[in-house]
């Protein structure tokens, strides 16, 4: 039965009806406590019409550092992402081409107050298409009680190749500390 | 296949009311969205907000929380943040004095790992007042408790009848 004219959960952005069961589980990674260098979906099914990754991220090192998404194990630079970021105390947006990955987590860090940890909402649209370049947008943000930022991202990968992997990795070498989460869904298509 | 987004309770509300609560949330998601449209009721129109509280067993009314939002105008673009707050101001909306309106403004709110013990809560938020402002927000509950209640308020006088309140379960795998 319809469940929601869903306003927001795209990231805070347009509006989408999901007919119950439109939106299912695919995986879940929970960081243990020896860290992670990376979080991996593979063999990600081509059944959906896109795709959510959905978390909670802390990094052992670093303040506000960048987790970017690698599709397809492309580490060329065959991306570009632009952000709006609020701070705080002012507005800012920034964008970059020919990148290695697309930022698409702003993450909390080992420099930040301890078990704070970012939040994360991030869509890939129409993921399984083989004629159209790959689009991914965010909302990510941490409050640390005195800093802290919002972010609203955007990315393309130059591609028209199906996403069957998806690798979250920091944009440097830093790992991802323990209790790290990312849930990927998909939504189907009425 | 289980059910991923599910309902857990919504409200209508038939009259004016200060404080909308939820109480007794169950622990079984990964994450709570709470979805809606209000108006707010004042002694003049104007700008105001819906605020969040959250809790365990209770609503925490300390000052527990902050936040930091990026706000759009329509011409200008800004940021700005409240630190040990009572509250976290979460989503805009708009007074009015009459009893009743037509115009609802839209929000959504992300309780991220809402009963994850092992982090303090973060809320990411959206909210728009049409052709006037939008705004994204993420908040810190500075606690490792797991959210059992939710309570939405505004600085104006109450959350005016008509509005729509909806909270959904989301399950990971």
């Amino acid at each position: 039965m319809p469940i929601v004219g869903q306003f927001g959960s795209l990231a805070g952005l347009g509006s989408l009806i999901l007919p119950g069961g439109a939106f299912e589980s695919i995986a879940t990674v929970t960081v243990g406590s020896g860290g992670a260098s990376s979080i991996e979906f593979t063999s990600i099914p081509g059944t959906y019409q896109h795709l959510q990754i959905r978390g909670v991220s802390r990094l052992a090192a670093g303040t506000l550092p960048t987790v970017w998404a690698q599709f397809n194990d492309d580490t060329a630079s065959n991306y570009a992402c632009h952000t709006l970021r609020g701070d705080g105390s002012a507005a800012s947006a920034d964008g970059s081409a020919s990148q290695s990955g697309a930022f698409s987590i702003s993450s909390a860090g080992g420099g930040q107050t301890a078990s704070v940890f970012s939040g994360f909402v991030i869509d890939i649209l129409d993921y399984a298409s083989t004629s159209k370049y790959k689009t991914l947008r965010s909302m990510t943000g941490g409050d640390f009680n005195g800093t802290g930022w919002i972010d609203l991202r955007s990315a393309l990968w130059m591609s028209t190749s199906a996403i069957t992997k998806i690798k979250l990795s920091h944009t440097g070498s830093t790992n991802f500390s323990q209790h790290t989460t990312a849930a990927l869904y998909g939504i189907k298509a009425p | 296949m289980a059910v991923t987004y599910e309902p857990i309770a919504s409200q209508t509300l038939g009259t004016d009311a200060a404080t909308v609560t939820w109480s007794s949330i169950p622990s079984g998601f990964t994450d709570l969205i709470m979805i809606g449209a209000a108006h707010t009721k004042f002694t003049s129109a104007g700008n105001a907000i819906l605020w969040i509280r959250v809790g365990n067993g209770s609503v925490d009314t300390g000052s527990n929380y902050s936040y930091t939002y990026l706000v759009g105008t329509g011409s200008t673009a800004s940021s700005s943040r409240g630190s040990s707050t009572t509250y976290i101001e979460a989503a805009p909306t708009y007074t009015t004095t009459a009893s009743t309106t037509s115009t609802f403004y839209p929000f959504a709110f992300h309780f991220m790992s809402y009963s994850n013990t092992n982090v303090n809560k973060t809320i990411l938020a959206s909210g728009d007042v049409s052709a006037a402002r939008l705004y994204r927000t993420v908040g810190l509950w500075r606690s490792t408790s797991a959210i059992t209640n939710i309570t939405i308020g505004t600085d104006a006088t109450s959350i005016m009848a008509g509005s729509v309140l909806s909270l959904y379960g989301v399950r990971a795998a």
